[in-house]
This record gives structure tokens, sequence and C-alpha cells, in this order.
């Protein structure tokens, strides 16, 4: 089964979406922003399967974080979470917030299963 | 003038007089008092072209003339027919600008609010969901803190949305007493110390012997509050250091963070609704906060302002009168 990367500035979101895929038997690990995500993924020996990706964050936000991991690791799936009504350009997948758990369980499922 | 027509005149957001016959001025609301800088008792009796000399102009007391639209409304009073002059400032098309400005603001403000409610909420949604999964296991501890720092959360910005709406609707009462400031921030400071611990972030104190003021503590210890909440988000994580001292009639808290500063070109808007530096929106919150601490601090007869530079850090100074507390 493939890994899930939750890239999430804000601590009780980032906290709760690793918390509840693990329990329902996923492999996920977290980044607090899009240059921490980066490094993670530079440093990864497995790529994730999926990268699910808060739109919004300091530093580097989603849209610039999706160009640079669309150029530096072209093949992993990137969805979105957003409390916005719509996602970022290019990205695989989109997810309203508040995010529901059996939306995030099929997704998971869907990508990494 | 019949009392409830001046009682509904000086509730009224312009300024309006009211002009007689002859021209002469016969009432003036508190706002054309603050407009023109005369006391109501000076402009009674003088004529209107004083103070609005064109329908286009409004003249103040020190002489400036500002731009202004003055529409005029007939009344009969007692078998008299009087105006009511109602002066609106700047021209139509800067009014326009203003009013599109606003429009722009709250529909900004609307999707930040949603945004910020939302994220709580994520968590709250996702925990709970997740529990109801397992109806019969025991919960999680580390579940139920998550859950009860969501409801926290939502608390604290459904409380910041209220002080918007009592501010606005000036419903802001204060209920002063004589305080002693030092006492006060040590109160509010220990409620940061779970916070500033997580954040490992240091906030030291420089508190001299007791100073008194006239406030309302509440309203205080949520500016001090507001402005500890600002240091710890965009301190970097660096010391925090909160000080008093007295000039010779105000009371100054100065609360400095070593962070990200804040560029000469957004010191100014800083403090008003909704504004918030674009950099700085990515750090969540209502960008409500300094507009709530001047609101509080200028209903004291006080003043809030800010030194700061990108990359170096900021010091908001809070500044309360002494007047009217006992030692």
């Amino acid at each position: 089964m493939k890994s899930i990367l939750v890239v999430e500035d804000d601590p009780l979101v980032r906290e709760t979406v690793v918390q509840v895929l693990r329990e329902e038997g996923f492999e996920a690990f977290s980044a607090t922003d899009g240059s921490d995500a980066l490094d993670v993924l530079r440093r990864a020996k497995v790529l994730p399967g999926l990268v699910l990706l808060d739109a919004m964050m300091p530093r580097m936000g989603g849209d610039e974080f999706l160009l640079v991991i669309r150029r530096a690791f072209p093949t992993i799936p990137v969805v979105v979470m957003s409390a916005h009504v719509k996602g970022l350009d290019h990205a695989d997948g989109f997810m309203a917030k508040p995010l529901h758990i059996d939306a995030l369980i099929s997704l998971a499922r869907e990508f990494c299963s | 003038m019949p009392v409830h027509l001046r009682a509904s005149l000086d509730a009224a957001p312009d300024a309006m007089l009211v002009i007689d016959e002859h021209g002469r001025i016969e009432h003036a609301n508190a706002q054309a008092e603050t407009l023109f800088g005369y006391a109501a008792a000076e402009l009674v009796s003088s004529l209107a072209e004083a103070v609005i000399p064109e329908r286009a102009h409004g003249r103040k007391k020190d002489g400036t003339e500002f731009p202004a639209e003055v529409s005029l409304g007939p009344m009969k009073v007692g078998g008299r027919a009087l105006l009511i002059a109602t002066i609106h400032v700047g021209t139509a098309r800067q009014r326009g600008q203003e009013a599109e400005h606003a429009i722009r603001m709250r529909d900004e403000f609307l999707s930040i609010a949603s945004h910020e409610l939302k994220t709580p909420l994520t968590a709250l949604q996702l925990q709970i969901e997740s529990l109801l999964r397992r109806p019969d296991s025991p919960p999680n501890p580390a579940k139920l803190r998550i859950i009860h720092r969501s409801l926290e959360r939502l608390g604290a910005l459904i409380n910041q949305l209220l002080d918007v709406s009592r501010v606005t609707s000036r419903r802001l009462e204060l209920e002063k007493e004589n305080v002693d400031l030092g006492n006060l921030i040590r109160g509010v400071a220990v409620q940061f110390d779970d916070e500033l611990a997580r954040a490992k972030c240091d906030l030291r104190l420089d508190l001299p012997a007791a100073i008194h003021v006239s406030c309302d503590p509440l309203r205080i210890e949520q500016v001090i509050t507001n402005l500890i909440t600002n240091a710890l988000k965009y301190g970097s994580g660096n010391a925090i250091e909160l000080g008093l001292a007295v000039t010779a009639t105000h009371a100054e808290v100065r609360v400095r963070d070593h962070g990200i500063g804040i560029a000469a070109e957004d010191q100014g808007r800083i403090f008003e609704r909704f504004e918030r530096v674009d950099s700085e929106r990515s750090h969540g919150g209502f960008g409500l906060g300094l507009w709530i601490v001047r609101q509080i601090l200028e209903s004291h007869g006080g003043t809030i302002r800010v030194s700061s530079e990108r990359g170096v850090g900021s010091v908001f100074t809070a500044s309360l009168p002494l007047e009217g507390a006992a030692p």
C-alpha cells in the first residue's frame, strides 16, 4: 500500500487527517507547508501515492507548491483540500472543507490501495 | 423645536443643521459639531453660509474648506418653514469609491470568515465522524483534545465576530474601574502559558510598580490578549517582550516581537477593519484583532501605534490616559 502525504499548515486539521487515515489502516505522514513538503519528498525513500494539499498556507502556498511538484515529482497525484468553493488548476482532485470521513477514506483507497 | 425631533437629529449618522427662515442655524447635531469644529452653542444663531458657503463645500471653524455635498429638505415645524441641511463629506465620486471599497472589503471578509470557521469545523467533523465509526471502542484522549481545541477555536472566532458587531453598532459600553495595569497584564500572560509552551516561545514581562488607570478591565484584557496573540502569530517563535511604562499623561503597554515585521507602506492600514497585509493572509484569523484593539483604546481616550521593520519585528504601543485614576 502506498502512503499519503498531508500538507496542511493548521495543526488541528493536519493532526486530525493523519490520525484518521492511520486509524483506517493507511500510512500517512505530514508537512506544514509547501517548502516543508518538498523537503520531505526529497528525503523520502519511497514516494507517496497521494499528496493531500491545503490550498492556503504561509511560506509556500498550495498553488506555488503545485507548480514545483509537477516539475520535480510529476508522477505523484495531488488532491487539494480547501474551504473555498473550488480547488486549484492542474490538481488531480478537490475536496471541500469541512471534510467528511467517508470521502476522505474513499479518496485514500482510490489512490493508495 | 420639539424634543423628539432634536433627539432624532442627534442620533443621525450625518452632520445635520436645522436652518430657519432667515438662513440662521437653529439646531446643529453632535456630528455637525465634530465636523465643523464648533460647539453647538457657537453654531446656533449664526448664518448657515458661514459653514456651508456653497452646496459643494463646507468650512470648518479653523477656516479650512472641504469638499462636501449638502442636501436640503424643507420641514414644517409649528407652522414655520424650516430647512434641514445634511452634509456629506467628500464628492459623490469619492463617496462612490469609498462605498465600492467597503463592499469589496466586506465580501472579502465574508470569504475569510467562512474559511476561518471551516478550519476548526473540518477537524471537528472528521474526529467526530471517526468516533462514530467505532461507537464501542473507548475514545482516544488525543482525539478528544483535538475536538476540545477546535471547539475553543470556534468559540474564540465567534466571540470576535460578536465584538465587531458590538463595536460597529456602538454598543461597546465601558464599565470603568480603577485598575492596576501590571496585575491585569500578569493575569492575561498566565492564560498564555500553554500556548507559549507549545510554541516554545518566551514571554518576558517588564512591569514596574503599580500603575493605575481608570478603564474597563475586561476590554483592556482583550487588548492585551489580541496583542500577545499577534506577537505569537507573527513572532516566528522568538521571545516576546511585554513592558509597561508611564509618560506624564499616559500609561503605555508595549508588546515587542522579533518576527516578520510589517512593511512601512502597510503600517497605516493594519488598524482598519477587515484589512490584513496580503503576505499575512495565510496566517489565519479574521483580520479584525487590531481594529478591535483600536476601537477599545479610542473609546477609553487612548491610542494604539506601531513601529516595525520587515524581518526585524514590531512594537505595538497601547496608550491609556492616566487621568481619572486613583493612585
